[in-house]
């Protein structure tokens, strides 16, 4: 029993990586952000609260959510219309981890709390349920230790506080508490394919595999949701029944995703599936295909897109000094996903920085920040931040900016100004103590 | 193992113990949303399975024209809107316990054009087509409209059928 404890312990506790989740956070909160402001239309939210009260039969999941107003109460027009505003407020902030937990749990409330009550009108879909527990999931794991504004101003105080700067190890990035709630989420999805495979065989039995079962499916959605796709599909018998086999092994077998080397041909397997669906039926199953960023660490290890090495490294010079540069360190490696930046102190790495780039002079060193390319060519000041925003692609979007016609002379200028009027903490270097 | 840990097993058994109880039969549907199941286009057909599509017009008093009314223009959501009408034809209706006559159905109809509809309207239509799955799949899917049931939405009116004929809108 231990053993088996032991065994389950490690499976679901064992150390992974905190980026990943930070990405399944992004990606979550993101595309649910997204369905939220364009699915979840707060028009149709006050018409339904408006609507006939015999319609209105409380889900359980509304009835929890609501208990603090009474149970079984019925959402006011008003209450919805705050709520909707909050759930937009929190999605951003958790999209970019600002006070990130209660803001994470907040918009998972929310949107459980709009989509049951729509659900409590009678209407029923399938395609957000496994997106809302993915967000209570990754609400409860810590999702925003990566790759978020909470996660920044912390470097940033420690850094201020020490007045050091430490660069993140391998160790950093990896948390007992950052696989669960992905494991979770794949298993959801396990049980999820098999419930509809199994559904298929006990109420359609080997029958469903005839061809007439998809043939009639698609030409009834494609001709009464407007889907050419569907309506060819549903005049080709054997392509009817290939789709069948397929969908059905699909959902049966999904289980070997698990497998961390097959996951990838699962994944793309339901982009398949689910595009399929739309493109023949119209049934929008988008939120699964974000979902599935829940095989993160399988996709990154074992995809075809897997990186072949080791990323190109990037070497920065800075003052350590320097209060400002030592905030700026701890904010780029904060948001180095890669770990592709490496960085070298000028007063204490002397011979390090002397041996990545000989021409360049500590007076030199002193006065901009300095960035060394994997091919050894050197970057000074604002070409230097131009070159770093190449290398980390969160800062992608700041690439436009940064290569406007004029940049590469207010760039420069901005620069210096900046450079000039900042501090110097010589007092670590020299010994004033004494 | 940690408070932490104790939470979010207690968390992962939870979710999963959920989602196992409601995929395992009888079927639920949405009652324990988001655990539900997924029995989704889990029946099988035949060579010989039709399948009809439905659309539903209102006759303007004094028009000879019958137009198209939308769910939203009746102001009723589009999923009651089919109810409706697999009702009006006597079709039974999915996802409900109460299965309505077509007479109450009709009257309904007509409850629900008045109500929200400004102009006056003398009668509502609902038109069909039929589709047949084949040999080869889908025989065609140029089938014509057909009228399939006409009522008086007139103040009064019992929701009962006119005959019906005529033109495909």
């Amino acid at each position: 029993m231990k053993r088996f404890l032991r065994i389950l312990h490690d499976y679901w506790f064992r150390p992974a990586s905190l980026r990943d989740l930070a990405i399944a956070r992004m990606v979550l909160v993101g595309s649910q952000l997204f369905l939220f402001m364009a699915t979840m239309d707060i028009g149709y939210q006050v018409w339904l609260a408006k609507s006939d009260s015999l319609a209105f039969r409380a889900l359980p999941t509304l009835k929890v959510l609501m208990a603090p107003f009474g149970w079984g109460v019925r959402p006011e027009p008003m209450f919805l219309q705050v709520v909707w505003y909050a759930g937009l407020i929190t999605g951003v902030t958790a999209l970019i981890g600002l006070y990130a937990r209660p803001s994470l749990l907040l918009f998972a409330a929310i949107n459980t709390l709009i989509i049951a009550h729509v659900y409590s009108y009678g209407e029923g879909h399938h395609r957000e349920a496994v997106m809302i527990i993915a967000l209570w999931a990754i609400a409860l794991a810590p999702s925003a230790r990566a790759l978020s504004v909470d996660a920044v101003r912390e470097r940033i105080r420690f850094t201020r506080q020490g007045l050091t700067f430490a660069p993140h190890t391998p160790a950093d990035d990896l948390s007992p508490y950052a696989r669960w709630p992905l494991l979770l989420v794949q298993w959801m999805f396990v049980l999820i394919y098999l419930s509809a495979a199994t559904s298929k065989l006990r109420f359609g039995g080997l029958d469903w595999l005839n061809g007439y079962t998809l043939a009639y499916y698609a030409g009834h959605d494609g001709i009464t949701r407007d889907a050419p796709l569907g309506v060819w599909v549903a005049g080709h018998l054997t392509i009817a029944r290939l789709l069948s086999v397929g969908a059905l092994l699909f959902e049966l077998t999904f289980v070997l995703a698990l497998i961390p080397r097959l996951a990838w041909i699962y994944v793309a397997a339901g982009f398949a599936v689910h595009l399929g669906i739309w493109f023949t039926q119209k049934a929008p199953f988008f939120q699964y295909l974000f979902v599935y960023v829940v095989f993160i660490e399988s996709l990154r290890r074992w995809g075809p897109l897997r990186s072949r090495g080791p990323a190109p490294v990037w070497t920065v010079v800075y003052d350590g000094l320097c209060p400002l540069c030592l905030r700026t360190m701890a904010l780029l490696d904060e948001l180095d996903g890669r770990r592709c930046l490496r960085y070298l102190d000028l007063e204490h790495q002397w011979d390090a920085v002397h041996a990545a780039a000989p021409m360049l002079t500590p007076e030199q060193a002193r006065a901009a920040m300095h960035v060394i390319g994997p091919d050894g060519r050197v970057y000074r000041g604002f070409f230097a931040f131009r070159v770093l925003a190449r290398a980390l692609p969160i800062l992608w979007t700041c690439l436009p900016f940064l290569y406007l016609p004029l940049a590469t002379q207010a760039g420069p200028w901005i620069y210096r100004h900046v450079a000039e009027s900042r501090t110097r903490h010589l007092c670590r270097a020299e010994t004033c103590a004494v | 193992m940690d408070l932490a840990k104790c939470g979010a097993a207690a968390f992962v058994t939870g979710c999963l113990g959920f989602q196992l109880y409601a995929i395992i039969p009888p079927t639920r549907f949405t009652h324990f949303w988001p655990f539900i199941d997924y029995p989704m286009y889990a029946g099988s057909y035949q060579r010989g399975a039709s399948f009809s599509e439905a659309d539903f017009h209102v006759l303007p008093c004094g028009s000879k024209e019958a137009r198209p009314a939308s769910a939203d223009e009746l102001g009723i959501q589009w999923y009651n809107m089919i109810r409706l009408e697999d009702a009006v034809i006597g079709k039974p209706t999915y996802g409900t316990e109460v299965q309505a006559t077509p007479d109450s159905a009709a009257r309904l109809y007509a409850t629900v054009i008045r109500r929200r509809i400004q102009q006056p309207i003398c009668e509502a239509q609902l038109w069909g087509r039929t589709f047949v799955i084949g040999a080869r799949g889908l025989e065609s899917a140029n089938v014509p409209w057909q009228m399939l049931r006409r009522w008086s939405t007139l103040p009064g009116a019992t929701g009962e059928m006119l005959p019906t004929g005529g033109p495909q809108p």
